[in-house]
């Protein structure tokens, strides 16, 4: 190596480190972040706990101490009611905002959402079908929850089966038509969710709008380690997309010719986006916009590198939705409102803004 | 090093190529030129392996195209599109470092490798830019960089370690050069690119011939690359007029056959002529 290529190659390398150190100190942030939030939601809604008191209970219960009458209380709305729905908060939240990452880097468009491919209009029309068939004839009812839960996941499977299905040719998937296939299936599937509601009595109604609406209540340990052991497997592939998900991002003929098996890579991007997204929506219901909104916030505090964009949107999905699950619990309390209605009365208006930024002329991050 | 056999591609009724038969020799610089809509991108995009559907065969250093694994491929074979566009904010040496993907080396090889294809290109000063705010040139210009920094040879496995692109070194004791074997495509890669760039990037790219590089490039300015070129491929119709030295197919004769004009050429003292209206 002579001399004269050798500064700027360690100024870049210099550049490179500090780029990574910065990164990782915004990583922390977020973590710290995150730590702080889920104290502040196990403390906030109709019961309210302060963490002196829980960590009296926690103390006591690891030290295998008797509870008073007051703490099991304590002790059972932190064990049995808010700590499994804040992990599951967080485990929803990070594949919801992981899968629109990996969504909007494939199809190279910022305002793309997991949602895109059918995958939420098929698990609500499946979810809504289920719903009114088991109110009209109680006798159906095997497994309750797990069956709407079932149905959801099948319904918005089988969503995207139907894209994929359409969108494919002779070369290979066609993005475009994959986009407008999706249009089509969400606008049947919509189509379905009217039919049904239109059919449906009042209580099947009500369940079925705020299915629609998503909730994290009644949600149990079981759902919870369910979901978590289903999120190893698919956070390790979504970590192993950074380097496609970058080659992408160039285009389909560039990431061909820079070494990548484009059809290969970008069916295992749609069915591992629709595999996390169906989970998350058929054990939560729809929750809107944290996919969308998720990435370009952490494109904004990151970077466009998926290297380092992917890690990010996980940990400030899961931030978001442990935010969005303690304001619905303690905005209105008593009253817990539909976690997806706090996403989307986020997520709207910020999609508006960026929107309104495009129309200037200006790029979006 | 690649053998094209009556290559044939029809989208529909519409014939794109027809029985192209084309040879490259290692080292060598090979330019295409005809008129618009005469199937040169196309030419180009099969041999890059972006068609799949068209009937005859391209042999690659002795293997089939249809062969070759993806990914090494790519590490022999390098595609500059005409139009490059990046749609999030990457900076300018993350683009380039995306070209080492498939290549296992150090953070230090690597940097010193993007800096000295940096420098030839004179693109350092973009590092830390975000690609989407550069001009068309300078985007270019980085794309094209990153073709080479995929090219080149891996510091560890090959002894022509980092100074592989310095035009002085032009092969080793055993007479192998860097980028033996290795082929560049360049589809219009003078394009968008200002009057010093254009001549500076041929003397680059003629000098990585030197090196063993084949390179296959479509163009329109055909003044600029002639005097490059080691061999000329005239298309029209999807069909070869005419392959040979530039002194041998740049005739009135061809030109007006495969543009429709009759050209005034103006000869020079190195044989190839200077072609105008």
């Amino acid at each position: 190596m002579n001399a004269s290529v050798k500064s700027p190659a360690l100024t870049l390398q210099f550049a490179l480190h500090a780029r990574r150190k910065k990164h990782m100190r915004s990583f922390t942030i977020a973590l710290v972040l995150g730590l702080v939030l889920l104290l502040l939601g196990l403390q906030s809604g109709s019961f309210e706990q302060s963490s002196q008191v829980l960590f009296d209970v926690l103390i006591n219960k690891f030290n295998q101490q008797a509870l008073s009458q007051d703490q099991y209380l304590q002790w059972y709305v932190f064990s049995e009611l808010r700590a499994p729905r804040m992990f599951m908060a967080m485990f929803v939240g990070a594949l919801l905002a992981m899968s629109g990452c990996a969504m909007q880097g494939l199809v190279r468009n910022p305002l793309a959402d997991p949602g895109l491919i059918g995958i939420s209009g098929g698990a609500a029309a499946a979810a809504a079908t289920a719903l009114a068939l088991i109110n009209h004839y109680p006798q159906l009812e095997i497994g309750g929850q797990y069956l709407i839960a079932l149905s959801a996941f099948i319904g918005a499977l089988i969503a995207v089966w139907i894209v994929l299905i359409v969108a494919r040719t002779r070369a290979g998937m066609a993005i475009s038509s994959l986009i407008l296939a999706g249009v089509a299936v969400n606008a049947l599937a919509g189509t379905h969710i009217g039919a049904i509601s239109y059919m449906a009595n009042d209580d099947a109604l009500r369940q079925i709008t705020y299915w629609t609406m998503g909730s994290l209540g009644g949600v149990t340990w079981s759902k919870v380690m369910f979901v978590g052991a289903l999120s190893v497997p698919i956070v390790a592939l979504y970590m192993h997309l950074r380097q496609p998900l970058n080659l992408f991002a160039l285009g389909e003929n560039e990431a061909q010719c820079m070494g990548l098996e484009v059809n290969k890579y970008k069916r295992l991007v749609l069915w591992l986006v629709a595999f996390s997204v169906a989970l998350a929506t058929a054990l939560c219901g729809i929750i809107g916009f944290v996919g969308l909104v998720v990435p370009h916030i952490a494109r904004t505090l990151f970077s466009a590198d998926h290297k380092y964009l992917m890690p990010a949107c996980g940990v400030l999905g899961a931030i978001l939705m442990l935010g969005a699950d303690t304001a619905s619990r303690a905005l209105f309390p008593p009253l817990e409102i539909p976690i997806g209605i706090v996403t989307s009365a986020v997520g709207a208006p910020f999609f508006l803004y960026l929107l309104a930024k495009q129309k200037k002329g200006g790029a979006i991050a | 090093m690649l053998n094209l056999l009556n290559i044939t591609l029809k989208h529909g009724d519409l014939t794109l190529l027809e029985g192209l038969n084309i040879q490259l020799q290692p080292g060598c610089f090979t330019t295409v030129i005809g008129e618009n809509g005469c199937g040169k991108s196309t030419l180009l995009r099969c041999i890059a392996g972006l068609h799949g559907q068209f009937s005859g065969s391209v042999t690659f250093n002795k293997r089939t195209l249809g062969d070759w694994q993806t990914k090494s491929l790519a590490k022999v074979r390098a595609f500059v599109n005409q139009h490059n566009q990046v749609q999030f904010a990457f900076l300018t040496e993350e683009v380039l470092q995306l070209g080492r993907m498939n290549q296992t080396e150090t953070l230090a090889q690597r940097t010193a490798l993007i800096c000295q294809v940096a420098e030839q290109l004179s693109i350092g000063h973009l590092f830390g830019r975000d690609v989407r705010t550069l001009s068309g040139g300078e985007r270019q210009r980085v794309f094209i960089a990153k073709a080479l920094v995929q090219l080149l040879p891996n510091a560890n496995a090959e002894t022509h370690g980092s100074n592989a692109i310095d035009a002085s070194s032009h092969g080793d004791a055993n007479g192998e050069k860097p980028f033996d074997g290795k082929l560049l495509l360049l589809d219009e890669p003078t394009s968008a690119l200002d009057f010093r760039f254009q001549k500076a990037l041929m003397d680059v790219v003629k000098s990585l011939c030197q090196q063993g590089l084949s390179v296959m490039c479509v163009s329109h300015d055909i003044n600029l690359v002639l005097p490059y070129a080691s061999e000329v491929i005239l298309l029209a119709n999807g069909r070869c007029l005419a392959q040979g030295s530039a002194a041998d197919v740049i005739t009135a004769q061809n030109l007006q056959q495969c543009f429709g004009v009759i050209p005034k050429l103006i000869p020079q003292p190195d044989g190839v002529p200077y072609i105008t209206h």
